[in-house]
């Protein structure tokens, strides 16, 4: 046995041994070990067996031959890509498509719950709409729902009025179609947001610099037929946890138009989150 | 006299001569099939490995640098195409996990590697019956425990043993370090040393060929 390896040590080592691969003072020490330990003289045979075993297995050919038909293969791979190539296009086109109808739906999901009206809005109501509405002199026509913001008759801080809507509809007893409350870090985006809707910028101004806040789990609804007298043809509601002050720009705001009184309403917006905006309109 | 790869590729380089591509191809086509077909035990996909194979070989003829040899080029290129086609596997595996379907695991067979175990392809056609019989045999049993082994073990196993690469070659063409090489080398053996005892001890050794 030498005193330099021990069996144990060299065991790794006796496959590299048999296939010459040691370095040369590797393959020193592993002689002098070997030639006077009959155990590793009998592990290297096994690996000599083993690896001879390997060797003799058959040698395969593919059924096709390559070589004769090589050009024919080649001539053949631009038309393969070819084919590869227009389903792939045609498969990216209905991913996308299938991306939009998912994304539409979980809008319609997680915002805010369609007014019975047909007629519910995200947070970025149809722009067009509202600017109309705001160059002009104040109109009846025009309502964004959830926090009231839009009214022009409404003083800028707005939240009183959205708080007595939201008692008005307590007392009624009227099952208001809940908003999801957004997390404080998302209420950090809203001035963001808010650019792709000057009512939600006013609504967050407002809200930041006055005082009231509705109190927690307050609810604001309005609702065309409950109240005939009102200026506006409000449909929508809001229900925020954190209360409107901090919900003010929120994604998941209501807004609802019914132009002419008419129980009917006539646009719809709907918004995503950050991602941009996807306005449908009716 | 037979030219060598380097010259066949430079000629072809130069001419674009197919019939020097088509001898490079038919030098090496048994060659990544039998290691294809041992690596992924399946003829079907080692076929695809091939043709897979020259079809890069000559699309890339033009990057090909003679720092390295010709044959670890076109191994590096075959191994690649295994190794893509081994995680396919995996990830549908992983997949029909989760779709777990009892009628499905039924279905899945071995697939017909003893097709292409045929005795005429065995190495001396020459040889008498009996020896023939113990060969197929031996072979055999050498084929399916070399299939038990994971694949990094038996795709180095295979490189060395049976296409006979350095560790250097081999670790250049399944991008590793020579350590590696030596490592799995070392316990794929051992794990067919496992495999094939009792079939050593029976035959007294006398049926491994020196």
């Amino acid at each position: 046995m030498s005193n330099f390896l021990t069996c144990k040590q060299l065991e790794p080592l006796l496959g590299a041994y048999h296939d010459g691969e040691l370095s040369e003072n590797e393959r020193v020490e592993a002689d002098k070990h070997i030639s006077s330990c009959a155990a590793c003289q009998n592990r290297v045979v096994e690996i000599v067996a083993i690896s001879n075993s390997l060797k003799a297995l058959p040698r395969l050919t593919p059924k096709m031959d390559v070589a004769a038909n090589i050009e024919k293969l080649l001539a053949a791979q631009p038309k393969a890509a070819n084919q590869i190539t227009k389903p792939l296009v045609w498969s990216a086109v209905g991913v996308a498509a299938a991306a939009a109808v998912v994304l539409f739906i979980g809008n319609l999901k997680s915002g805010p719950n369609v007014v019975p009206n047909q007629v519910a809005s995200n947070s970025t109501v149809n722009t067009s709409t509202t600017k109309k509405e705001h160059g002009g002199a104040p109109s009846r026509d025009l309502e964004v729902a959830s926090n009231a913001i839009d009214d022009p008759h409404a003083p800028i801080v707005g939240s009183e009025k959205i708080q007595s809507v939201s008692e008005d509809s307590k007392k009624k007893g009227s099952p208001l179609p809940d908003q999801h409350g957004k997390p404080d870090a998302e209420n950090g985006g809203k001035k963001e947001r808010a650019k792709f809707n000057p009512h939600l910028q006013i609504a967050s101004r407002t809200n930041n610099g006055g005082t009231d806040t509705i109190p927690v789990d307050a609810t604001l609804s309005a609702h065309l037929n409950q109240q005939p007298g009102a200026d506006s043809q409000l449909i929508a509601s809001e229900t925020s946890k954190k209360g409107i002050g901090q919900s003010g720009a929120d994604s998941n705001l209501v807004a609802v138009y019914d132009t002419d009184q008419r129980n009917v309403t006539e646009e719809l917006g709907i918004t995503t989150d950050e991602d941009g905006l996807y306005a449908i309109k009716l | 006299m037979d030219l060598t790869d380097e010259a066949l590729i430079e000629n072809f380089r130069k001419t674009r001569d197919m019939t020097m591509f088509q001898s490079l191809v038919r030098r090496y086509q048994g060659r990544i099939f039998t290691a294809s077909f041992r690596i992924l035990s399946n003829a079907e996909e080692a076929e695809e490995v091939v043709q897979d194979t020259f079809l890069k070989v000559h699309h890339n003829i033009s990057k090909f640098r003679q720092q390295a040899s010709f044959a670890a080029w076109v191994f590096k290129i075959a191994h690649n195409l295994c190794m893509d086609i081994l995680r396919n596997r995996q990830r549908k595996k992983g997949f029909r996990l989760l779709s777990f379907d009892p009628q499905s695991s039924a279905e899945q067979h071995e697939d017909p590697v003893e097709a292409y175990n045929i005795i005429s392809q065995l190495a001396d056609p020459n040889a008498d019956p009996s020896q023939m019989l113990e060969l197929r045999e031996q072979g055999a049993i050498v084929a399916d425990s070399l299939k038990q082994l994971t694949d990094n073990q038996r795709t180095v196993v295979v490189l060395h043993d049976i296409e006979g690469f350095s560790y250097q070659e081999i670790a250049d063409i399944v991008g590793t370090s020579i350590g590696t090489v030596r490592s799995r080398l070392h316990y794929g053996r051992s794990k067919l040393k496992e495999l094939l005892e009792p079939y050593f001890s029976q035959q007294n050794m006398s049926a491994v060929p020196r």
